[in-house]
């Protein structure tokens, strides 16, 4: 097997393995992610930035398919669907809130 | 083809449905009240959380139809799965202020912010599509492979689905879904590790598989003029924002997380589970092409495709456990669909008439709707074959229904204007546009697209017209501030 079958095969071995202990510990009580340190922050949201950017990557990559080839656009439609997840996570560790939720 | 089964593989997948009853049975001795029922208790960790997400989200459909898919249009339907990217904006945006809002159902948002007229048709909206939809159509998908399988008639495997659904969900609501759907998570993912061993062992590696398919099946951004094209991924992605954070079938789990920090972690994994799974459930249609020929092919029912691949290339005892795994990936769909629908007839319809009656009462109600939904969707299971093409409907009825009601419920929270007369127009203007696209096949190869704009834009446009031409009455200024003031707390 090459090596891209090789990563795709552990990365689900990787997520069964954390889908049967998580889950399992949480059954037993030991729930993780309960609270966030961070207060919330409604200025300098750079992870809410990166997915605003990442979406209009995403989305001009796509209708850039109507001049140029799949091997072209997809690096551009990837690299926005990455970083969305980037910037979700960088905004959920940061505790990154819409400013409607506070006073 | 005759599709037979050793009986290592039949004794595994029968230990499976008795593991799924007896844990139904077990959880249900914890359920006391409705809210144990509809939220279980809030009492959830992230992992669960994911798992039972990316359970309800990997149907008997992601094995049986894309596959079938796949053949024909190649690696671009990794985008159906991927559209769960809209987890991370719900874990950002969404899910914070639906815990501050405490709710029990999605549709309450309906009644805080609009009136409760609009709450009902949201709801029975969401209780059709989901019963019929999917529950019906997820057990018929389960059903014609686990009956091709067995040589059972498949209405007799249906009926058997339909049961042991409705015991595990009848007797523990939520908490009995979110057990059984992390376990069903963990069988499916199993399945697809052996599938994808054995798939990878015969090619030689990912470059292999590749290498024996025809390259204009790899494109992941086809033109517009082929039926993955650009135009339907945008059309996919949108679709996976209605679907992932606001609707009922979905949603409910990130209701019924301990925390709102629990919720947002559960829905990032949720969202990042999605990624190999989308390439496993595209996998074996790759496979297939390269495996089988087009003259067999065209011979059997195109949703058999992914499963003769596995057959094929499977040993004794591990089709067993594959094949269990399609089962769980169709019950766990079937159980979020049943549990989702009976908790909003009991909140959003029964309460309102008998409002003053105890938690019990209000447990009886969930479990007896329960059942009833299971006749209405079994019977609907039933007659799919009837009606030709309706697991393509699942799509189209998110995009025609689905659809607006996340534009109007993204209006309620970010544009203080909107106002329930403007929802209300919306919602039936665009739900009506959107179905004349559909069936009309307007767009023709982009319908899905065009039926996904069409309906999106209806409700945006006539959503903000009506709310600035018709002005809100003093009750509803009052219900709008107190909404507001509720998320801020």
């Amino acid at each position: 097997m090459d090596f891209k079958s090789i990563l795709i095969i552990a990365s689900i071995v990787i997520s069964t393995l954390l889908m049967i202990i998580g889950p399992y510990l949480e059954y037993k009580g030991k729930i993780s992610f309960i609270e966030n340190k961070n207060k919330p922050i409604t200025k300098k949201r750079y992870g809410m930035a990166i997915m605003f950017i990442s979406a209009l990557l995403f989305v001009i990559g796509l209708i850039m398919r109507t001049s140029f080839t799949s091997a072209q656009v997809t690096p551009i439609v990837i690299i926005g669907y990455v970083l969305w997840f980037v910037g979700g996570i960088i905004a959920v560790i940061r505790n990154e809130t819409l400013k409607i939720m506070i006073k | 083809m005759d599709f037979q089964i050793a009986a290592i593989d039949l004794i595994i997948m029968l230990i499976y449905i008795l593991l799924t009853l007896y844990i139904g049975w077990r959880v249900s001795k914890g359920i006391k009240e409705f809210e144990d029922f509809a939220v279980a208790g809030r009492s959830f960790g992230p992992f669960m959380l994911a798992a039972t997400f990316g359970a309800t989200n990997f149907s008997t459909w992601s094995l049986v139809g894309k596959p079938g898919m796949v053949y024909n249009s190649g690696i671009s339907v990794v985008w159906i799965a991927w559209n769960a990217m809209a987890c991370i904006l719900a874990a950002v945006m969404f899910v914070p202020i639906y815990r501050k809002l405490n709710y029990n159902t999605m549709s309450e948002i309906f009644e805080d912010r609009y009136d409760g007229k609009l709450r009902g048709l949201i709801s029975v909206i969401w209780v059709i599509a989901d019963t019929l939809n999917r529950y019906g159509v997820t057990i018929y998908a389960a059903g014609v492979i686990v009956g091709l399988l067995l040589g059972i008639p498949t209405n007799y495997i249906i009926l058997i689905i339909s049961a042991v659904v409705l015991f595990y969900t009848y007797l523990g609501g939520l908490r009995s879904v979110v057990i059984t759907d992390a376990i069903q998570f963990v069988f499916m993912w199993i399945g697809l590790f052996i599938g994808a061993i054995f798939i990878f062992n015969n090619f030689g590696g990912w470059d292999g598989l590749v290498n024996a398919i025809p390259t204009e099946l790899m494109e992941w951004v086809p033109a517009a003029d082929k039926a993955t094209g650009w135009p339907w991924i945008i059309a996919l992605t949108l679709l996976g924002f209605p679907y992932f954070i606001t609707s009922q079938f979905v949603m409910q789990r990130g209701l019924a997380a301990k925390t709102v920090n629990v919720a947002k972690w559960g829905l990032v994994f949720a969202a990042l589970l999605a990624i190999p799974m989308a390439i496993m459930e595209i996998v074996p249609g790759l496979a297939a092409k390269a495996i089988l020929s087009p003259d067999f092919v065209s011979g059997i029912n195109p949703d058999m495709i992914g499963p003769v691949v596995y057959m094929k290339l499977l040993p004794v005892g591990l089709t067993g456990l594959f094949f269990s795994s399609l089962l769980a990936a169709g019950l766990s769909t079937a159980d979020s669909a049943l549990c989702g629908s009976s908790s909003l007839i009991t909140e959003d319809f029964y309460k309102k008439w008998y409002p003053n009656k105890d938690e019990k009462h209000y447990l009886k109600v969930s479990r007896i709707s329960t059942i009833i939904l299971t006749i209405i969707g079994t019977t609907w299971a039933l007659l799919v074959p009837k009606l030709g093409g309706a697991l393509n409907a699942i799509l189209n009825v998110v995009a025609i229904t689905d659809m607006p009601v996340f534009v109007i419920i993204c209006l309620a929270i970010f544009w203080r204007k909107m106002n329930a007369a403007g929802a209300v127009i919306a919602v039936i203007c665009a739900t009506i546009a959107g179905s004349i696209v559909s069936f009309t096949g307007a767009g023709g190869i982009q319908t899905l697209a065009l039926t996904t704009l069409t309906s999106t834009s209806v409700a945006l446009v006539l959503g903000i017209v009506v709310s600035v031409v018709i002005k809100r009455s003093a009750v509803e200024e009052n219900r709008v501030q107190a909404f507001f003031n509720r998320i801020v707390g």
